[in-house]
């Protein structure tokens, strides 16, 4: 840079000198910019721009009832507890899968070794004697 | 182009006070003269910290907006100036991530004062290198810095209302502005060798 025939001469300009060179001057697609930015301005400020009554009394009264009733669902979806037969199907579901398993892992190490295995069957039978 | 600013000597303080009750009372024209004190240093400023003429504009009007939708908060009275580039300094901390990967664009050599000793040629290449290295060279320096210079550079803030708006201490504003021309000055040295 400092070989180019139009390097500047910074001897007289420096950075200082520089930055107080303001813009004096702006671009008429800016000036048009702005007359927008003031159009919108009155249009939101003119009085048939305001929402009619009814809309404000809505939100006061819909966004309450609204979160309540989320409210309402949501306990009633997070809070419920699952029923017997839900629970049973988990378990068997899970007993199943660890006897798959320990059949498969046979020749392997034993998942289940016997005594656990009673042990799990038997309480298993205590917590739905129908087994 | 618009007409030049009225110049910082003309400028009654009070007059943006009044604007802005003005504003707040719900008369948007009010804006107009506001708009026409602070426009230029305004563009002056995001200019020099974007090194984008177009993002300087963006920047500017968005300022005004924030100024004008809350003119029923302004308090300041007195203190225009510093709450206004106080909100002119949040709009640049929310766009300066963006725009820090942007390359410099420099604005038209016409927009700036006295940037050309005529207008031949060479010499509005020879202004838009020297512009074009100052605003790279502002881009070395850290962001308090370079706002600071740029505050101080706009003449239309005394060095309390520049440290309002920057959110420091007058005192701690004199040492910022000490390392800020330091570090201006070796980056843009550095740029020519």
């Amino acid at each position: 840079m400092k070989d180019s025939p139009h390097t500047p001469d910074t001897s007289h300009s420096a950075p200082e000198s520089l930055l107080k060179k303001q813009l004096v001057h702006t671009t008429p697609s800016f000036e048009a910019r702005w007359t927008d930015l003031k159009r919108d301005w009155r249009r939101e400020a003119a009085p048939d721009a305001r929402r009619p009554f009814w809309t404000a009394w809505s939100w006061r009264l819909g966004l309450p009832a609204t979160l309540v009733l989320a409210l309402v669902f949501s306990r009633g979806l997070f809070l419920t507890e699952p029923g017997p037969v839900h629970t049973q199907l988990i378990e068997e579901v899970r007993m199943a899968d660890l006897t798959e398993w320990d059949v498969a892992l046979d020749q392997a190490l034993p998942l289940l070794d016997p005594d656990l295995l009673d042990t799990l069957t038997l309480l298993l039978a205590q917590a739905d004697p129908t087994r | 182009m618009s007409e030049p600013t009225p110049s910082p000597e003309n400028l009654e303080p009070g007059e943006d006070d009044e604007a802005m009750r003005q504003i707040a009372s719900g008369e948007s024209d009010a804006m107009e003269s506001i708009f026409k004190r602070w426009k230029l240093p305004l563009l002056s400023f995001f200019y020099r910290a974007t090194g984008s003429h177009a993002d300087a504009e963006d920047l500017t009007l968005k300022t005004l907006d924030r100024l004008y939708r809350s003119a029923s908060r302004y308090q300041n009275q007195g203190r225009f100036g510093p709450w206004l580039f106080a909100i002119a300094r949040r709009e640049l901390s929310h766009e300066w991530r963006r725009l820090k990967r942007k390359p410099v664009r420099c604005a038209p050599p016409e927009l700036l004062a006295d940037s050309l000793i005529d207008h031949s040629d060479g010499e509005i290449r020879r202004a838009m290198e020297t512009e074009e290295q100052l605003l790279v060279a502002l881009r070395l320096c850290s962001d308090r810095e370079r706002e600071a210079l740029l505050l101080a550079a706009s003449d239309r803030l005394d060095s309390a209302g520049i440290a309002s708006a920057l959110g420091v201490k007058e005192r701690h504003l004199h040492v910022i502005l000490h390392r800020a021309r330091k570090t201006l000055k070796e980056a843009f040295d550095s740029l020519f060798s």
